[in-house]
């Protein structure tokens, strides 16, 4: 995971496999048109467990491509998650390369 | 697997728009505002705007946001917020304006012209919210509202033992309010408090 995938030969696109992941995809979209989100706006959004999402939180923060922060709301742990820099030119490039893909 | 990005930010956006919360505001709004000015005392109405802010913005942090979270709006969203504001402004004054008419005119001595013009510009207040808003429930509640008004006046010509257009505006208020309680409702089964794992 977090590697560009290699593709076919006669393939013209490159997919990046950390963001082709459906799941992901999905975080990252959703991340793509907020500012922040928290923890639970991604689970009611995606549908995920708690433990699933979390998983694929730890992958897209260990890639650079979103970044986690803890915050105290009333005295309880928040976590929000925005997308970094590097997620969203990765985003845009995987919506870019699935345009190319499919020919529009 | 879509990435239709307008359709995730409208989703987004939607999410917020589920809960219910808006129509039981503005239920409560109007059907105080019949309640009280037949049962009094008037001054009370003052306090309408705020209770039903109140409502609003207690139920989003302690209903909604617990069960489908919190985000901070991109700019696109922002916009549409900031446009939301403007909207909920400019009801706030028509419903002051109405709120002044009602209170200063008595019902019964206000013009059935002036009533139909104010259920117009009521009606209007609701549309430009349900399009803000993109929730088309809201433009069935302007349509109640516009009916009210007028039909209200229009009855209350014709009977003299109650306030035909008090009752008019009590019943659409709480009509309103009902049909936003069977949102929330709808809204809390759809999405349950998340548990987190151990």
């Amino acid at each position: 995971m977090g590697t560009k995938g290699k593709g076919d030969k006669n393939d013209p696109v490159e997919l990046d496999r950390l963001v082709h992941e459906p799941a992901r995809l999905h975080i990252l979209a959703y991340l793509s048109v907020v500012s922040r989100a928290d923890f639970v706006f991604l689970l009611s959004r995606t549908g995920m467990t708690w433990g699933n999402l979390s998983s694929h939180m730890s992958k897209l923060e260990d890639a650079g491509y979103i970044e986690v922060q803890k915050e105290i709301k009333d005295k309880r742990s928040h976590t929000m998650l925005s997308l970094t820099n590097k997620g969203r030119s990765a985003f845009d490039a995987y919506r870019s390369a699935m345009l190319a893909l499919l020919g529009r | 697997m879509s990435i239709d990005m307008r359709e995730i930010e409208r989703k987004v956006f939607m999410v917020y728009n589920e809960d219910g919360l808006v129509d039981i505001a503005l239920g409560f709004v109007f059907l105080g505002w019949g309640v009280l000015l037949v049962v009094g005392p008037p001054f009370l109405i003052t306090l309408l705007g705020p209770i039903a802010l109140g409502i609003w913005y207690f139920g989003k942090r302690l209903i909604a946001a617990p069960r489908v979270g919190l985000i901070e709006p991109g700019e696109k969203m922002a916009d549409r917020n900031r446009n939301l504001a403007v909207a909920l402004l400019f009801l706030g004054a028509l419903a002051f304006v109405g709120i002044l008419i009602g209170v200063l005119g008595g019902s019964s001595a206000l013009e059935e012209y002036a009533l139909g013009l104010v259920g117009l510009v009521v009606a209007g207040g609701v549309c430009v919210l349900a399009y803000l808003l993109q929730a088309n429930r809201l433009y069935a509640y302007a349509t109640l509202l516009f009916l009210a008004f007028t039909g209200g006046a229009a009855l209350a010509e014709r009977i003299t033992a109650v306030d035909a257009f008090l009752v008019s505006i009590i019943v659409a208020g709480a009509l309103i309010m009902v049909s936003g309680l069977v949102v929330l409702a709808r809204f809390l089964r759809r999405y349950p408090l998340p548990v987190e794992e151990a």
